[in-house]
């Protein structure tokens, strides 16, 4: 706990089950982390933005070379034809782009927050910088992320010959949910999978077969199994890529209303990460 | 491990179900720290010594707000600075100046303030022309000389200092000592984690001396140092002195004891003043070390010798039946106890082993020797501060006269 006394001193207070606090406890305690540790965030952003790219011949071109990359691995896979991903009003280029950036979003913000603290363990034991903003720091990463995949969809969207609506603009905002449901497993994850190490594999795990259930490079009107139409239809994934997606490509989308009901459930499940986080931040710490 | 993993996961499920973690230990569990209370005032510097395991390193860290205490609370005012280690968090990839912007943010200085005191960093860690190459490309010395230099910049209201005090050269070293002193000058209240009880004494006047998890709170310094020394030195005596093995003797000089067999030291005790055996005496009193010894057959122009070990230094002393007295010895066989009382000995402050050994004139041969027979613990004075040099073994009664020519 922190406060400023009358002669405007800083007090710093350390007690015992100090984590009293509910879910908005938690968001005000979020804020004020963040907000005092904002420059370490920074720092922490640029220092390792920078040395990522340091003595490699490509130098900052590799920003832009991973997602282009990853793209092209599946358009060999259509290309050969062993993926049949069916006829859509998406061109199939733009469509996995697309999708496979948006899909992206919450494995990276899930795996850059879980492994925070892990990470950045020598600093959790030799400086005051608060465990949250070790944690979120690599979220910073995202930010320009998200620029580097704007800067390759649009260089695919002119080689491809279409043109993205003015939605695209709003790319960013649209990856949010994606960003906040990664970030609000990530809290989690970070705590509880210094307690038991596995659990973070077993998260990764089952997010990778999500994607399965998760029309990100293969159109939901072609499922035949009425099973797995189910799940696809059941699965709140779906609409956090397929929304986003369908705003930038087509200007509309028949799930804007579910897309916003999501969103406003990944806010409350950050709010619900936090407050695992901080209970359980001092188990960490003892375990790392 | 499996239990690390089993109380995390029970105490996790607790805490989220809102029932709070037990206070009684479970199996493997102890109370790193217990029953600590102590206050400081604006300018103190707090020296905190203990042995390995004490609980020192587990109090910075939660000073720190790295661990939250399972019990009690503490309060700190006025801004926290760490220095617990010089360095931490550099990029071995970026230069020096990137880094100092760097480390700088760690440790809670805004960019504006980093800027500011930019170049009194640079000039302090002396290493202008090197500022703009990789770090990795730093020697070890340079590296902590930049975090020295970025943690002392910032003018932190309370200053945790983990042994990190001392970097680089000794010219650097005394810099060092120096921004630590204006720091406690400005008012800086600071706490020293140190196993040096030269460090602790230049910097700090107040110590607390844990002794696994507990203290007896805030004392002088040399107090700290000398109940660290005392604690210290206990915990070298707690191994048993080797026990003689039997009557049969191993014929050469290659182990902890030989001899011919003709005579045999069986046991060595230690006397008090008072005559009841002991393992420590104070400072400067003397003491009567008790043999028992075996005679199997007629020996004459016998020498009794003792040697004293250091910890460090070995043949400290040595008391020789024959350099005390210019005569030999005839004993008859059977069983005899022979007292040498050592009258005030200048022994500082330290574990002594004692190593009998029984000799004749005649043989240029040990007739029997055993090493570390009998340890004895010398306190410290009460009445002095020996503190130079934990090596030292004599202390020598000296005076100084300072004249200017």
């Amino acid at each position: 706990m922190r406060y400023t006394d009358d002669d405007g001193m800083l007090v710093t207070v350390y007690r015992a089950n100090q984590r009293g606090g509910g879910h908005a406890w938690a968001l005000r305690q979020a804020y004020e982390d963040l907000a005092m540790s904002r420059h370490v965030i920074a720092r922490l952003f640029w220092r390792d933005f920078v040395a990522q790219f340091r003595q490699k011949i490509f130098g900052y071109f590799w920003a832009l070379l991973n997602p282009l990359l990853g793209v092209a691995s599946f358009l060999f896979l259509y290309v050969i034809g062993v993926l049949k991903p069916g006829e859509g009003e998406i061109p199939y280029v733009i469509y996995v782009l697309v999708g496979t950036t948006v899909w992206g979003c919450l494995p990276g913000a899930m795996g850059a927050v879980s492994a925070g603290l892990q990470a950045q363990a020598d600093l959790i034991m030799r400086t005051r910088v608060p465990k949250l903003a070790l944690a979120v720091s690599s979220l910073a990463a995202l930010a320009y992320g998200a620029l580097v995949s704007m800067a390759t969809m649009a260089i695919v969207f002119v080689v491809v010959g279409t043109t993205p609506t003015w939605w695209f603009a709003a790319y960013p905002l649209l990856v949010l949910p994606m960003v906040l449901l990664g970030t609000a497993a990530g809290l989690v994850l970070s705590v509880l999978g210094a307690i038991a190490r596995d659990l973070t594999s077993l998260a990764t795990l089952a997010v990778s077969l999500l994607m399965y259930i998760t029309p990100v490079i293969y159109l939901q009107s072609t499922i035949e199994s009425p099973v797995v139409r189910k799940l696809i239809e059941r699965n709140p994934i779906t609409y956090l890529v397929d929304v986003p997606r369908s705003m930038i490509c087509l200007g509309r989308s028949d799930n804007l209303h579910v897309f916003f009901w999501l969103t406003c459930g990944a806010v409350a499940l950050v709010a619900v990460g936090l407050r695992v986080f901080y209970l359980l931040e001092d188990l960490v710490a003892e375990r790392l | 491990m499996r239990a690390a993993l089993k109380y995390g996961l029970v105490d996790g499920w607790r805490r989220l179900v809102g029932r709070e973690t037990e206070h009684s230990l479970r199996q493997g569990e102890f109370w790193a720290l217990d029953g600590i209370s102590f206050s400081l005032e604006s300018g103190d510097a707090l020296g905190i010594m203990g042995v390995n395991g004490s609980g020192k390193t587990t109090l910075l860290r939660i000073l720190n707000g790295t661990y939250a205490p399972d019990k009690g609370a503490m309060t700190l005012r006025g801004r926290v600075g760490a220095l617990i280690a010089a360095g931490a968090g550099f990029s071995p990839m970026l230069s020096g100046r990137e880094n100092i912007y760097i480390n700088g943010a760690l440790l809670g200085m805004s960019p504006a303030e980093i800027e500011k005191r930019f170049d009194e960093i640079v000039a302090f860690a002396e290493l202008a022309a090197f500022l703009d190459m990789p770090v990795r490309n730093y020697s070890s010395g340079m590296s902590v000389r930049l975090g020295f230099a970025i943690a002392v910049a910032g003018a932190p209201d309370v200053l945790l200092v983990d042994e990190v005090l001392a970097v680089g050269d000794l010219s650097f070293q005394k810099k060092c000592y120096e921004r630590i002193e204006q720091l406690k000058q400005r008012g800086t209240t600071i706490l020293l984690v140190s196993h040096s009880p030269g460090a602790i004494w230049s910097v700090c006047n107040k110590g607390l001396l844990l002794d696994k998890g507990r203290s007896e709170g805030i004392v002088s310094v040399e107090d700290a140092c000398r109940g660290y020394d005392r604690v210290n030195m206990l915990s070298r005596i707690s191994a048993p002195p080797a026990e003689p093995t039997g009557d049969r003797l191993p014929g050469d000089y290659g182990g902890q004891r030989g001899g011919t067999g003709d005579v045999i030291v069986t046991a060595l005790e230690i006397l008090d003043d008072s005559g009841d055996a002991t393992s420590e005496v104070e400072y400067g009193h003397s003491f009567v070390l008790r043999h028992h010894i075996d005679i199997r057959k007629d020996l004459d122009q016998l020498i009794l010798r003792v040697q004293l070990d250091a910890e460090i230094n070995k043949a400290v002393a040595i008391i020789d039946s024959y350099e005390a007295h210019g005569r030999f010895y005839r004993l008859e066989p059977g069983k005899h106890i022979v007292d040498v009382e050592v009258k005030r000995p200048n022994l500082r402050p330290g574990v002594y082993k004692f190593c009998p050994s029984v000799l004749q004139r005649s043989a240029a041969v040990h007739l029997f020797f055993q090493y570390d027979m009998a340890t004895l613990l010398v306190k410290h004075p009460t009445d002095r501060f020996l503190y130079a040099d934990f090596r030292a073994s004599m202390y020598l009664e000296s005076s100084f006269s300072v004249d200017r020519r």
